[in-house]
């Protein structure tokens, strides 16, 4: 789901790899539609903030345990939110979400992250 | 169309839809009627008090809840309780049914209406049922259509294995729990049909409700993975699961993180990993999923090769890594015993001393489910036919629950909701054929007849209820629906009630049944049966589960009945009699209802965390009188107070629960305390040839102690063990009879405080009966050196 | 009442008479009935502290009379306590009076009476207690008494029950620590600096928004913004019961924003197509 998380996936072991890597990058450049994209600059940065706070836990300190673990959540639970999102808006999905408009989906995603958000701020104590 | 009853051919379909959704209204409003009244029956026998011994906790609770306020609640430290540890009870109880009461308590005083508190606790377990029942009629009609909804609804509603949980003053967490587990699994259905996150997100809140409730939370946290997994691996993975169970899970596991008793265990315990581990491979099979829609074949299956092998690599070391530093905490006690049956009595006696922990004995399914449990098989391979996600779901449900209610008795719970669903599925499907109006054409050419002819539906309610008049309309507006969507067999139908037959319609158009007269044959069948089912269910509701166990009752000879209100009786003699500081020792069964009703301290109490101090309790029981009285005076024990039942034959007594008590202390002191002196040649008994340790240990002494007495010279008889007593009974000089019940079931002996001349206890004694005290010379303290 | 007085009243009046001890003499014999030391005892002064061998003997004589009258009596309890002021140990051994008043004590260190308790290495004070239900009662110090050593005293078979546990130390986890302010301060940094990639990301892709101020998104966006604030503000100051009031009163008007928000934007979508 997460697009630009691929580039960092890719393994430098064989070329042919790296070129099946740079054939997805291409076709991912090519064929999103924009909106699409802007989910996706969403989810890196997402991706990027828990991947920064989960190592401030493990290089420096887990000391406020909970707050950690509500910053963490809240990424981790913003990410599937809008990755949910995502493959609802997806036009490729259309028939997968039947009972799903893109509005329904954004009505969703807004009442889940308000749900998600008032657990992470009553568990950053 | 040959139709083996007439049909009204004059109403229009919204008619029939409007009548439906009427009929339906009604019927849910009657079941939850039947649902609130059947479990009323305590009330009306007995009166509205609350039941048995967890319910006494959660009802103190609830008071201080109501009293003081949600934050003090919170904070709330319980001094009296494992005197002289005290409980911190904010953290270590599951707070969701106490809030709820006190949220409908502030509520309805909000509105004016001053219901006392014990009421509101009382009633809240019937009032659940009825949102039980409705919440099984959701999740059955997203399972097969409404009518086995209503049918679904009402098993739930009166089926025994879930009113023995909740009778009116029954007021413990299972009350509101299994609504709970009933609505987060239709959530569940429902997010994963629409890949909606809405219904994730209210899956979640209601898993969190759930965690908040009961500590069973953990059947809905490794259903719903399982559920996740076995759909990925039946290679059914959607965008719409992922949605759900993302959603679901990312939120239902923070915020069951926020019950200070779960605190950290969702992400640092084994029973939770199963979860994480399927929301990860979800992630990854996704992401998968997006790579491959971008990119050929042939490089996805390399770009997929090199994926799992370092993620594989990548997994196992996180493992490793984590089970080494002693993140991953190992599995605990009840959990290995839900596995291995005969575990927690080798290894941990106190889970096993427990009766709800027992295997549970076959006939206990029958008494509990009746009839449902001859149709939970067929029902099952039912959802084994249609075979949607959602039946899988059933599938594996029932499967899971059947097992573990075969482990634990009080498992059977767990197992009662999805055996009513797939029981009124099972029914359903045969109410459905039978009712069905249309014959079939043996002479029609097959093709034909499934085009026009569709084995149409039958939205019949509940067999009681007449449906017959809509029958026609319903197969028009069938057959015009089957034109329009070309023969697809939609997954969902709006229309109310035809989706019943519509996924095995075409097939079995040509089978069918003739004439009126083998409908009438099964439909009486199954009509009996429900009456049975009924009868049986008012039998079994009034009669086994109703009793209080606080208040006991007995039926005399002429049919009168009498009361036996001992516990009451006593406890509130405590109340009245003692000190307010005053330790009351009881094993601890009975903590919580000391605590609840004569609001004294107690050493030990129905939270079991203390193993020690259980054990504790159980040596003194099981130790001859000097050597329980330091124990006694130690922890500051002024009064000991037992269950005795041999005068009127009650047998739930402690001298029953005996042995448990000596298990419990041989786990501790082996040495000290060993189960075998409390036998004679292998058996338990307590007449004359009682063994010796138990004829000197603090627990026979107090039953017995003056039992004799009653009985003027003749042989005493204990009506429980059946056994006669030696009618020269034991005598007590550490202790003395402070109080005995009516009919001697609770006794309650006082320790006696140090002699005020110094003597030892047991020397006073026999100075007042006159006996001689032994000369003893005064060892000197002076030794001179030998050397 | 009356009783209780009538008691003191008469304790009162036999106050007058008291009991005093006369000419009170010790000897220290050895075993061979050889005298080793012998002198008359002052009640006032105390004599230089005797020593016993573990052969010797200690003889003990003294009258006990009324002071009134020099009539020798027979007090009704008379005892010698050996008591050793160090170790709080002591011995009462009760001594025969005759009629007359006379008493005799003997001690004997090779066969000493039960009473006499564990020596160390300080002196025995010697007293005698006179007891009587008509006189006043009465106690002299004698003498220091020196016996042989003797084991230390056995443990008192109560000892392990009573007597003063060590206080007890609570160890708790040590208090943990927030690393220093420059590291949080960078790593606060560092996590915040995704939100440049955002930025940066969404500026590249370019979407426009063109509705986001129109009459029927607006209030939408407001409202979720609204719920946000309140979020926030429940972890900065509120209480849970009073979020969830508001919050529930915030949801109507979003309700119903939003479906008027997302129809619009439905009508835009289907327009657009």
């Amino acid at each position: 789901m997460a697009g630009p998380k691929s580039s960092s996936k890719s393994s430098p072991t064989s070329s042919e790899i790296s070129v099946a890597v740079s054939t997805l990058w291409k076709s991912y450049i090519d064929q999103t539609p924009d909106r699409l994209k802007f989910i996706d600059a969403f989810l890196a940065f997402i991706v990027l903030s828990g991947v920064l706070q989960f190592a401030y836990c493990v290089l420096v300190t887990n000391f406020p345990f909970n707050a950690f673990l509500a910053g963490f959540a809240s990424s981790v639970g913003q990410f599937v939110l809008t990755a949910s999102l995502r493959a609802q808006v997806n036009p490729e999905n259309k028939s997968e979400f039947k009972e799903v408009s893109p509005e329904r989906a954004f009505a969703d995603f807004a009442l889940g992250s308000i749900v998600l958000h008032f657990f992470v701020f009553n568990f950053l104590g | 169309m040959p139709a083996a009853y007439p049909l009204p051919s004059d109403l229009s379909p919204a008619t029939v839809t409007n009548t439906a959704s009427l009929l339906r209204i009604i019927a849910l409003a009657l079941i939850s009627g039947a649902a609130i009244a059947s479990r009323l029956f305590a009330v009306i026998n007995f009166e509205s008090i609350i039941h048995e011994f967890d319910p006494w906790f959660n009802y103190r609770a609830t008071k201080v809840l109501a009293s003081q306020g949600f934050y003090e609640f919170w904070n709330w430290f319980d001094p009296t309780a494992w005197y002289p540890l005290g409980r911190v009870v904010g953290g270590t109880i599951y707070p969701g049914l106490m809030a709820t009461s006190g949220v409908i308590y502030n509520l309805l005083h909000a509105l004016n209406l001053p219901v006392d508190i014990r009421n509101i606790c009382v009633l809240l377990a019937p009032g659940f049922s009825a949102l039980t029942a409705w919440a099984t009629y959701m999740f059955t009609k997203e399972l097969k259509d409404e009518s086995a909804g209503l049918l679904a609804a009402a098993f739930i509603g009166i089926v025994p294995g879930y009113i023995s949980r909740s009778v009116a003053g029954s007021y413990d967490n299972e009350a509101i729990a299994i609504f709970l587990l009933m609505f987060t699994f239709y959530a569940w259905i429902k997010a994963l049909k629409q890949g909606s996150a809405f219904w994730g997100t209210v899956a979640a809140v209601f898993y969190f409700y759930m965690v908040a409730a009961w500590g069973g939370y953990a059947f809905i946290t490794n259903m719903i993975p399982l559920h996740a997994l076995v759909l990925l691996l039946m290679g059914r993975f959607t965008g719409r699961l992922y949605v759900a169970y993302s959603s679901w899970y990312a939120i239902g596991t923070l915020s069951s993180m926020q019950v200070p008793f779960v605190g950290f265990q969702p992400i640092r315990t084994s029973e939770h990993m199963a979860a994480l581990g399927v929301f990860g491979l979800l992630q990854i099979v996704a992401f998968a999923q997006l790579v491959r829609a971008h990119v050929s074949s042939k490089q996805f299956q390399e770009l997929l090769f090199t994926a799992v092998i370092s993620l594989g690599l990548i997994g196992f070391f996180g493992i490793v890594g984590l089970t080494y530093k002693g993140w991953i905490a190992p599995w605990t006690g009840r959990f290995y015993s839900l596995w291995d049956t005969g575990y927690a009595k080798k290894y941990i006696p106190i889970i096993a001393s427990v009766s709800e922990h027992q295997p549970t004995a076959w006939p206990s399914f029958f008494m509990d489910l009746h009839f449902l449990i001859f149709l939970f098989p067929a029902g099952v391979v039912m959802c084994f036919r249609t075979l949607r996600d959602e039946h899988v779901f059933v599938i594996i449900y029932a499967v899971v629950a059947s097992y573990f209610a075969g482990v634990m008795v009080r498992l059977m719970l767990t197992l009662t909701p999805v055996v009513c669903v797939s029981a009124a599925v099972a029914l359903s499907s045969l109410m459905d054929t039978y009712l069905d109006p249309t014959e079939p054409n043996a002479e029609d050419d097959t093709s034909d007849s499934s085009s026009t002819h569709p084995t149409g539906t039958t939205p019949t309610t509940t067999p009681a209820t007449p449906a017959t008049n809509k029958k026609a309309k319903k197969n028009k507006e069938k057959e015009k629906e089957k034109e329009s969507t070309g023969g697809v067999l939609g997954e969902l139908v709006s229309n109310v009630a035809s989706s019943a037959v519509a996924a095995k319609s075409a097939p079995t158009a040509e089978k069918g049944v003739f004439g009126i007269d083998t409908r009438l044959i099964v439909l009486l069948n199954s009509l009996g049966l429900l009456l049975f089912f009924v009868v049986h269910c008012t039998w079994a509701t009034s009669n086994a589960y109703s009793s209080p166990s606080v208040v006991l009752s007995s039926t005399g000879s002429d049919g009168s009945k009498n009361l036996i209100d001992d516990f009451r009786e006593a406890y509130h003699w405590l109340r009245q009699n003692t000190a307010e500081d005053a330790v009351v020792m009881s094993w601890w069964d009975y903590g919580y209802q000391i605590a609840g009703m004569a609001d004294r301290p107690t050493l030990v109490d129905n939270n079991t965390w203390n193993n020690t101090h259980i054990a504790t309790v159980g040596k003194a029981m099981a130790s001859p009188e000097d050597i329980a009285y330091p124990i006694l005076r130690k922890h500051d024990v002024s009064y000991v107070l037992i269950i005795f039942g041999g005068l009127i034959g009650y047998s739930g007594d402690d001298i029953n629960k005996f042995l448990w008590m000596v298990r419990i202390a041989q786990g501790v002191w082996p040495d000290e305390i060993q189960e075998p002196n409390y036998f004679n040649r292998g058996e338990y008994r307590v007449d004359s040839e009682a063994a010796p340790a138990m004829r000197d240990s603090l627990m026979y002494k107090m039953s017995y102690y003056r039992f004799a007495e009653l009985f003027g010279g003749q042989q005493p008889v204990d009506r429980v063990r059946g056994q006669h007593v030696p009618i020269q009974g034991p005598t007590l000089d550490y202790l003395e009879e402070a109080y005995t019940s009516e009919n001697w079931i609770v006794r309650i002996y006082e320790v006696k405080k140090d002699d005020v001349l110094g003597r030892d206890l047991k020397i006073a004694n026999a100075f007042n009966q006159g006996k001689k005290r032994k000369r003893t010379k005064p060892v000197s303290r002076r030794k001179a050196i030998s050397a | 009442m009356i009783w209780q007085f009538s008691w003191l009243l008469l304790a009162a009046t036999v106050r007058a008479a008291s009991l005093s001890l006369q000419s009170p003499r010790f000897t220290i014999s050895a075993s061979d009935a050889t005298q080793l030391r012998s002198d008359t005892l002052s009640l006032t002064r105390k004599p230089e502290p005797l020593t016993l061998g573990a052969t010797d003997i200690l003889k003990l004589t003294f009258q006990i009379t009324e002071s009134d009258e020099g009539k020798g009596v027979q007090p009704h309890q008379t005892f010698l306590r050996f008591y050793d002021k160090e170790s709080g140990e002591e011995g009462i051994q009760p001594v025969r009076v005759t009629p007359g008043g006379k008493a005799k004590f003997e001690l004997n260190m090779m066969r000493p009476p039960a009473s006499i308790p564990p020596t160390t290495h300080n002196p025995l004070e010697v007293s005698l207690i006179l007891g009587s239900f008509v006189h006043a009662p009465a106690q002299y110090d004698l003498f220091d008494l020196y016996i042989p050593a003797s084991q230390t005293p056995a443990e008192h078979p109560d000892e392990a029950s009573f007597r003063v546990l060590p206080a007890i130390k609570h160890t708790f986890r040590p208090e943990q620590k927030s690393p220093p302010q420059f590291i949080s301060a960078v790593f606060a940094a560092a996590v915040l600096s995704p939100w440049l990639v955002l930025i940066g990301l969404w500026s590249k892709v370019g979407v426009k928004v063109p509705n986001l101020f129109s009459l029927s998104i607006m209030p939408f966006t407001a409202l979720l913004g609204a719920f946000e604030v309140l979020l926030v503000w429940y972890w900065v100051d509120l209480k849970l019961g009073q979020v969830l009031l508001y919050g529930g009163i915030l949801a109507i008007p979003t309700v119903f924003a939003g479906k008027q928000a997302l129809y619009a934007t439905g009508e835009w979508r289907a327009g657009r197509k």
